[in-house]
């Protein structure tokens, strides 16, 4: 062992945990001349954000396949741009139909209407109006991801302070708009897009946006505040809330990674830590799986808060309200991935061509019925047999994931419940009838699919959790519902990266701000524990 | 001062009686031929009812008499059943494991439930951005007294869904079927709804003593209380229009022609179709009726009426013949029977929710939607009685031969015969964007309208609820003060 990490000169952090957003913590802690070390149960850096060549000459991004918030602001402070970072905007939205051209939406408002007024007049008048009001409250939620949550139920001066700015902004939107913000927080997706919208065309696609990553269906109450994230991205300059990174995902914890050298950081993969060891009821650094100790003077970790407090820690070393706290926090994996090599691009039978509209993702969303039946399904403990399905090819926007003229395709899939029904058998059992399922399912948009199929990967939610180390596989390290959110996200009182054990510390998407390829969690992990002295 | 209330149902009568004992000449119109709407027949949960509004109109004078709820029961196939008691202790013997949790449960809704009665019994809360920021405030200072553990607990529970909730507290499927059950009334949710927690308190909030002798022995009582402090009760007087001239209501016209001058009109039936369907649209602020429009209340209620030739005595309990019985026997139950709703289809298994008199039954059923593909037919009406008994034979063997089906009402009955739209019993769904401040909208959710003269206070205004009285008490205060 180094002379850094022993007892007597250990460590300023050490990150649990190489996904982006502990990257992104050992980044900022290493720009502030700190001494960190990230330890990596993997082979390789980036988590859940990771490119992987699983069949030679195909690159896939395993399992997270676009980016949507990444902080403009982190991009800049770690210089993510000259460390490779190249992410390409996804050009359309294309909701294909069996027996229909189906809808693309197009980041043009003109080319959007023509599309949209096939479907209705209405809805066409009313999309581009749809647009500003979200802007308007985006632009009052925006401010939300990028600094602590504000805890409603504290009376400290500042907290209070930082409350009633909220409070000032929010009733700065004028009655209207806060009338529209609590019923999009509140609402299901689809019942939320019905005041503005008829075609159940238009507003399947759009209801989407609130079920990924989640156990809850388009009609479920608190769907459609995710409405938001879409006008978020919109407001940042680009054109469009998803973008590819060129590289897959893996390319953006790269960058991250290579920032983080550059600071000065240190590496280690294929490191799996056993335990976070703790003296006198204090983290004083971590115990690796081959039985090494490594010291240092704070612990944060990137990992999710189950794994984080119920394994590393133990739940004989946490207050025992916090650890019930924790064991009722819902993770509840409810995605799948599925990543194919195609000798061929597959081409839409009802839109065929390589054209623009398959340059973006491809939502299989046909109806809110479909969405809510695949729901349904899940919620029994199957995975659905007619599945939403979010499809991206990556060969199309960056020619090198893919040998040429072949190409990849990334299908994003729910729902796959982690808990399946009992007496259903395990994962194992039923990853290669999901796999077909959703084969089957595309097939029928996309004829020519199965004949071209070079190579398959299915990842259930349990096969995230084997292979990511994510708890019950779900993307966003525990359900985005409105009670695990903000100031409760993961445990109310425990919002702002602090944790029960002094000298520990979560930065994972298990934090405020949440999931997704954003980097807030670990960036603002990493300035509080700047801020409090903690490194 | 005269006052005009539209609508005679218990929210009606209470705001009527109320006005007239604070010296205001008050006619009430009611359209159907007989008051006291879903108090009159439909509903038959009376623990909702505020006691200090039956003491503020003397209603004991009238006959009115509380008692503490019957116990409820919940047969299955397999065991014994559940009788659950409302009172933890006698609770206690039933729950087995659970009683320790139960206890726990009900010691914790006794911590936060009196903050959110005191919401209830006050009109909601003005939050619009030029609203004073000051009662604000003290409201949330009173919420914040409850201390920081439950008020985290609150705001914890409340958006997630009640299977979740009850889970985290118990085992038993018919104690967790029993609880839920109650917190999906007036909603268009399942018990996996997220926010379903939140009108579980709402429910455990209004909900104390019954009245003896159930919902109608309420409205003998409000009609009493009405023509003693002079009330000109009208029924069969059905208004369709309410007259407005330069902003100012001034009166009402009844069906047949008939119209009747007022200083002030209370419009205590459903809030959409005063605003949309009463109100010449051209008085109307457009704000108001888009509002009106996107509200929800999608009906889902129906019931089926038996006459028994002996009590309903359920297999698994012989001889206990409960008062007050539901149906089901694991949340999972209700949640199928709502994922029909979901998909307007009828469901295959009833819950239901069983209330016997000597010699009859009422069965409410919560789970079929008046949007129902294809419409309902006499098919599908008698579809819903064979389903009913169907639902009941496993517990309740010797069903076929005791009871006979002596009505059957479909959402789209109940929508008629009770003139309700949406046959929604609440004038609008139960939902986090639909209670409170929100309800039925922000800025209709105080009774007042954007016509002056004009208000509300119905079930579709804050706080909503089933027979409770508050949103007509608390109407009447505001109509009455002014």
């Amino acid at each position: 062992m180094s002379a850094k990490g022993s007892e007597s000169n250990p460590y300023d952090a050490i990150v649990v945990g190489g996904g982006h957003n502990g990257l992104t913590a050992a980044a900022y802690l290493a720009r502030s001349g700190r001494k960190v070390l990230v330890l990596e149960r993997r082979h390789l850096v980036g988590g859940a954000a990771v490119t992987e060549e699983l069949y030679p000459g195909f690159k896939y991004s395993v399992c997270s396949y676009v980016v949507s918030l990444l902080r403009p602001w982190i991009i800049r402070d770690l210089n993510l741009s000259r460390h490779g970072l190249r992410i390409v905007p996804l050009e359309c939205s294309y909701t294909p139909q069996l027996d229909s051209p189906g809808l693309c939406r197009w980041p043009d408002p003109d080319q959007n209407r023509q599309e949209i007024r096939r479907l209705s007049r209405r809805d066409a008048d009313n999309y581009p109006e749809f647009g500003k009001l979200m802007g308007k409250l985006a632009r009052f939620a925006k401010p939300f991801i990028d600094e602590l949550a504000p805890d409603p139920t504290s009376l400290r001066p500042g907290d209070l302070w930082q409350f009633k700015r909220a409070a000032d902004r929010f009733r700065a939107l004028g009655d209207d708009l806060v009338a529209l913000q609590l019923k999009l927080t509140t609402m299901g997706g689809v019942d939320f897009l019905r005041e503005f919208f008829e075609s159940d065309q238009l507003i399947a696609p759009m209801s989407c946006s609130g079920i990924i990553g989640t156990m809850l269906g388009v009609n479920s109450p608190g769907t459609a505040y995710v409405l938001l994230h879409h006008y978020m991205g919109e407001i940042d300059g680009s054109s469009r809330a998803w973008g590819f990174p060129i590289g897959g995902t893996g390319a953006v914890s790269d960058a991250i990674a290579a920032s983080a050298l550059e600071f000065g950081a240190e590496i280690r993969c294929s490191a799996p830590i056993a335990n976070i060891r703790l003296k006198n009821g204090r983290a004083t650094g971590v115990i690796l799986q081959n039985g090494d100790e490594i010291a240092a003077r704070s612990v944060v970790s990137g990992c999710d808060p189950s794994l984080t407090f119920l394994r590393f820690v133990g739940k004989e070393n946490l207050p025992a309200d916090f650890a019930a706290s924790l064991e009722n926090y819902k993770n509840r994996g409810s995605s799948g991935k599925v990543n194919l090599a195609l000798d061929r691009f597959p081409e839409f039978i009802q839109r065929p061509g390589i054209g623009p509209h398959v340059r973006g993702d491809v939502a299989i969303a046909p109806s809110t019925e479909y969405l809510e039946t695949a729901y349904d399904e899940a919620k029994y403990g199957a995975f659905s047999r007619r599945p939403f399905i979010n499809v991206v090819f990556p060969s199309l926007l960056d020619p090198g994931m893919a040998p040429p003229g072949k190409h990849v395709m990334s299908c994003f899939v729910q729902y796959a419940p982690y808990d399946l029904a009992s007496g259903a058998g395990s994962w194992p059992d039923h990853r290669e009838a999901f796999g077909d399922a959703v084969v089957d399912t595309l097939a029928e948009y996309m004829p020519t699919l199965k004949g071209d199929i070079l190579h398959r990967q299915v990842l259930s939610p349990w096969d995230i959790e084997q292979e990511i180390g994510i708890t019950e596989g779900n993307i966003f390290h525990g359900e985005l519902g409105l009670e695990q959110l903000l100031f409760q996200r993961p445990v109310a009182g425990w919002a702002r990266y602090r944790t029960p054990i002094p000298g520990l510390w979560l930065g994972s998407s298990g934090a405020h701000p949440g999931g997704g390829i954003m980097a807030s969690p670990g960036a603002l992990a990493a300035k509080e524990m700047l801020r409090a002295g903690a490194v | 001062m005269d006052v005009i209330v539209i609508g005679g149902g218990h929210n009606g009568l209470v705001a009527a009686a109320t006005l007239a004992r604070q010296g205001h000449g008050v006619t009430l119109l009611e359209g159907r031929g007989s008051f006291g709407g879903v108090a009159a027949g439909l509903l038959h949960d009376t623990d909702c009812f505020s006691p200090k509004i039956a003491k503020a109109l003397d209603l004991a004078a009238h006959g009115l008499e509380f008692a503490d709820p019957a116990p409820f029961f919940v047969p299955s196939r397999e065991g014994s059943g559940l009788l659950l008691h409302r009172d933890p202790v006698l609770a206690a013997e039933e729950l087995g494991t659970d009683a320790e949790a139960y206890i726990g449960w009900r010691a914790f809704l006794k911590r936060v439930l009196p903050f959110a009665a005191s919401q209830l019994d006050s009109v909601a809360p003005d939050i619009s951005t030029r609203g004073p920021l000051l009662p604000l405030m003290r409201r949330g200072l009173a919420f914040r007294r409850m201390g920081k553990t439950d008020i985290h607990e609150c705001l914890r529970i409340g958006p997630a869904c009640v299977d979740d909730t009850l889970s985290e507290h118990f085992q038993s499927p018919l104690l967790r079927a029993a609880l839920s059950a109650r917190a999906l009334h007036g909603t268009w949710m399942g018990p996996r709804s997220p926010s379903s927690t939140a009108t579980l308190l709402l429910g455990e909030a209004q909900s104390g003593q019954e009245i003896v002798g159930g919902a109608s022995s309420l409205v003998t009582a409000l009609v009493a209380a009405c023509e003693s402090s002079g009330v000109e009760l009208r029924s069969s007087s059905r208004v369709s229009r309410i007259q407005v001239s330069q902003g100012q209501a001034k009166g009402v016209t009844i069906e047949g022609g008939e119209s009747l001058f007022a200083d002030r009109v209370l419009s205590c039936i459903g809030p959409r179709r005063t605003l949309l369907e009463l109100v010449e649209p051209e008085h109307l602020p457009i704000r108001e009726t888009g509002q009106m429009a996107n509200l929800r209340l999608r009906g889902t209620l129906a019931r089926v009426s038996l006459r028994l030739a002996e009590p309903i005595d359920y297999a698994c309990r012989p001889g206990l013949r409960p008062k007050r019985s539901l149906v089901a026997e694991h949340p999972l139950d209700l949640e199928r029977a709502f994922d029909h709703v979901k998909h307007r289809r009828m469901p295959t298994q009833l819950p239901l929710d069983i209330h016997q008199t000597d010699g009859e039954a009422s069965i409410l059923i919560r789970c079929a939607t008046i949007e129902l593909q294809g419409g309902w037919s006499d098919e599908r009406r008698q579809e819903l009685g064979d389903l009913t008994l169907a639902a009941l034979e496993p517990h309740v063997p010797n069903i076929r031969g005791i009871a006979r089906i002596t009505s059957i009402l479909t959402p789209a009955d109940i929508a008629e015969e009770f003139d309700l739209e949406g046959g929604h019993e609440m004038h609008g769904e139960l939902s986090l964007d639909q209670l409170g401040p929100m309800r039925p909208s922000m800025t209709l959710a105080r009774h007042t309208t954007p016509i002056d003269g004009l208000y509300l206070g119905s079930a579709g205004i804050h706080p909503g609820g089933a027979i409770s009285g508050r949103p007509g008490w608390q109407a009447a205060q505001v109509v009455g003060s002014l």
